[in-house]
């Protein structure tokens, strides 16, 4: 393993910084409104086929030249990927480079990988972004809240490295790299860049790890020269908990490390309502972006037309923001809020009675 | 043990519930020479440190408290705390710190982390309660977060692999994660606390987490009349956010506790009027609640607009750890008066009053 390193080190350092262009979609030949793009949906259990049609139907009604291409979670492991998922699924999604997942339960048993983590190793998603913002018209404690937080989604606390030393002794690694670093700092800035953001804060607690957090705050140093029209602060993590609970306007655009981005987009998402709210979208290398559903499958309310369907609609909306659809996204966007904040159409996770049939019908006539 | 419990049995009978008008406690007899004046040990610390610590003195002084303070100076840029310093400490059992800065990304270790280290302060307390008067988002909220200081993510041993790759272990043993188990539920029992909850991320850490939720089961069941339950650090969270109500007594390891308490604290009023502190076996270091790395920025020191609320709080826990209860009961009510009254406020609480203008109203308002 430390020969695998040494190489890919030493690439890094014969090819200098890794160009950016290789891995945003920034010049893809998919701008154009009137070509069909091809996406791949997964539906996923419980819930998901109910929101999955509403999504579809949403966009039917918006006229979003998207094709969809689902695929649905086998019942058996499929060899070649050791979990669930079939090989199929993976090829359609790199060929089309852009899906939307529901949410999946992973069945309980050993033998297999979890569907999330294999979708994150095969597709190599490396960054995972998560915007916040208030809902107008469902009212939470926190009203200002706007800002996106991007998190590192491939190393760092969550390796999966442990092992026992003696009995009574654990040891888990975590694992900071120039090169991880360097490609979600770039993925930030790019974002801030694109959609107008004026500030990117890097998350850390370089003053106890001061080695790893440091590496990690060095490589957004050095992405931050490039763009110096992004104001760059770093922030520490326990300022930064403190912060968001009391002012969450402070804050822009959050980049950090996997544990603390995990963490805080959490507390990001319990600020405006919870799971059932929050979008969320995963970019992979080359430019593959996986909008998701971050919420659970629910399968105690599946089949009764009862479900959310806002948290897929939002991440929907921020997979066409990818695929630079600007307009159909505030569309769709603005439709959402407008029927969330009118009140009369909401289901029952947000206090009202209506179905998910009946929010949808809302949300298209609103278009 | 049954005298050091008094004291605690005290807290419980008085704290938070205390109305304003000073009623007489249950009545403490102490033992002949218990007056004697105590010598704390004290150190004033970096930055807005010299400025609480002051206060302090300032209102021990005023209601006469037999205790006297042997000061020390420390700066967060030695690289060891002083050998006489740790001396004095182990000679009184008793300190009152001011925060010690922690250079960025040097190669210096904080001197927080190493001060708990040399001493055992195993666990770290930070009660985070809504104070009567002060305005916050969150009402009810009551918690106690108890978490482990020498180890997990925290044991300072990184490396660099090869450049560009640095790897930071998490070391969780049983022996520390048991004595943390033990004094938070030995804390619920003495303190009349209904539940624990340990906070984790064992999904993910399975071994690392998996032992430390291991050794606070066994420990539970040692405990039947205190409610146990475990839950995700993201969950916490988000749960921290929308339901406070629901959390009592918390036990965290190193990392997940750091950010629990400065969540609790921010939603409770903000790390300016957190008390807390690091208890070990033998010794007692209180301190500003949550993030007491935290030293302010110059213009706060220039102004000296610093709040010494949490620091007079932390030393009524001070003083109740010396078996001195009715002067810590007339200084929390004191502090307490002048919040509520709501003139004299620090610029964190959304008042301009300098410090030396709370301590004189805090002095003012003692009986």
């Amino acid at each position: 393993m430390a020969t695998q390193l040494l190489r890919r080190v030493t690439q890094i350092l014969s090819h200098g910084n890794p160009n950016p262009s290789s891995h945003i979609s920034v010049a893809r030949p998919f701008s154009s409104a009137t070509e069909t793009i091809r996406a791949t949906l997964f539906p996923g259990d419980g819930i998901g086929p109910e929101i999955a049609e509403s999504v579809k139907q949403v966009f039917k009604t918006a006229d979003v030249p998207i094709e969809w291409e689902e695929h649905y979670v086998g019942d058996q492991v499929d060899p070649r990927t050791q979990s669930f998922l079939t090989w199929e699924s993976l090829e359609s999604v790199r060929r089309n480079r852009v899906g939307l997942k529901g949410p999946m339960a992973t069945p309980i048993g050993k033998g297999h990988r979890s569907l999330n983590l294999t979708l994150r190793k095969e597709l190599n998603l490396y960054a995972n972004v998560r915007p916040c913002y208030s809902l107008p018209g469902y009212k939470t404690r926190y009203d200002d809240v706007n800002l996106i937080t991007i998190r590192e989604n491939t190393e760092g606390e969550y390796s999966g490295l442990e092992h026992q030393v003696v009995r009574g002794v654990v040891e888990s690694l975590k694992i900071i790299t120039r090169q991880a670093s360097l490609r979600v700092a770039e993925y930030a800035f790019h974002y801030a860049k694109t959609h107008g953001r004026e500030r990117v804060s890097a998350i850390h607690k370089a003053n106890i790890m001061q080695k790893t957090d440091g590496l990690f705050l060095k490589c957004c140093r050095e992405v931050a020269e490039k763009y110096p029209e992004i104001t760059y602060e770093e922030v520490v993590i326990d300022n930064c908990c403190m912060m968001l609970v009391k002012n969450p306007a402070l804050f822009d655009v959050l980049v950090m490390p996997n544990l603390y981005g995990d963490i805080i987009s959490d507390l990001c998402a319990g600020l405006i309502g919870g799971l059932g709210l929050t979008p969320s979208c995963n970019i992979g290398e080359g430019g593959i972006a996986l909008a998701e559903a971050v919420h659970g499958s629910a399968p105690d309310i599946a089949g009764k037309n009862m479900a959310n369907p806002t948290a897929l609609l939002l991440s929907s909306v921020s997979m066409l923001r990818h695929l630079n659809l600007h307009d159909k996204a505030d569309r769709i966007q603005d439709a959402i809020l407008n029927t969330i904040a009118e009140g009369k159409y909401r289901t029952a996770d947000l206090g009202g009675t209506s179905t998910t049939t009946d929010f949808t019908k809302a949300i298209c006539d609103h278009l | 043990m049954a005298r050091r419990s008094m004291p605690i049995l005290r807290q419980l009978c008085n704290f938070p519930s205390s109305n304003l008008t000073p009623t007489r406690s249950v009545t403490y007899m102490p033992r002949p020479g218990d007056g004697a004046p105590r010598a704390v040990t004290l150190i004033p610390g970096d930055g807005i440190g010299p400025l609480v610590t002051g206060a302090v003195e300032q209102v021990m002084q005023a209601m006469h408290a037999p205790v006297y303070f042997e000061r020390y100076d420390v700066h967060g840029d030695m690289d060891r705390v002083p050998e006489d310093v740790i001396q004095s400490i182990k000679k009184n059992k008793v300190c009152l710190k001011g925060g010690l800065a922690t250079p960025m990304g040097g190669g210096v270790s904080s001197l927080n982390v190493q001060l708990r280290r040399e001493l055992d302060l195993y666990a770290s307390l930070v009660n985070c309660f809504n104070l009567p008067g002060l305005p916050t988002r969150h009402q009810d909220v009551d918690i106690v977060v108890i978490r482990e200081n020498t180890e997990g993510e925290y044991s300072g041993l990184e490396h660099e692999v090869v450049p560009g790759v640095v790897e930071s272990l998490k070391l969780i043993t049983k022996f520390c994660s048991e004595r943390i188990a033990k004094y938070a539920f030995e804390y619920a029992y003495l303190n009349n606390r209904k539940k624990v909850t340990a906070v984790h991320k064992a999904n993910i850490m399975k071994l690392a987490d998996g032992l430390f939720l291991e050794s606070c089961r066994e420990v539970a069941t040692k405990y039947p009349g205190i409610k146990y339950n475990e839950i995700i650090v993201d969950n916490c969270c988000m749960q921290l956010v929308s339901k406070p109500e629901q959390f009592d007594v918390m036990v965290t390891p190193n990392l997940y506790g750091n950010l629990v308490a400065n969540t609790a604290a921010g939603i409770a009023g903000g790390t300016g009027v957190m008390p807390g502190g690091n208890v070990g076996a033998d010794h007692a270091v209180f301190e500003q609640g949550a993030s007491a790395g935290n030293v302010g920025n110059e213009k706060l020191l220039e102004q000296k607009k610093a709040n010494p609320v949490a620091l007079l709080l932390s030393s009524a826990m001070m003083l109740r750890h010396l078996q001195f209860p009715s002067f810590a009961d007339r200084l929390e009510t004191a502090v307490e008066r002048v919040i509520l009254d709501g003139k004299y406020r620090t610029k964190d609480l959304g008042g301009s009053s300098t410090t030396q203008e709370v301590v004189d109203a805090v002095i003012a308002a003692l009986d």
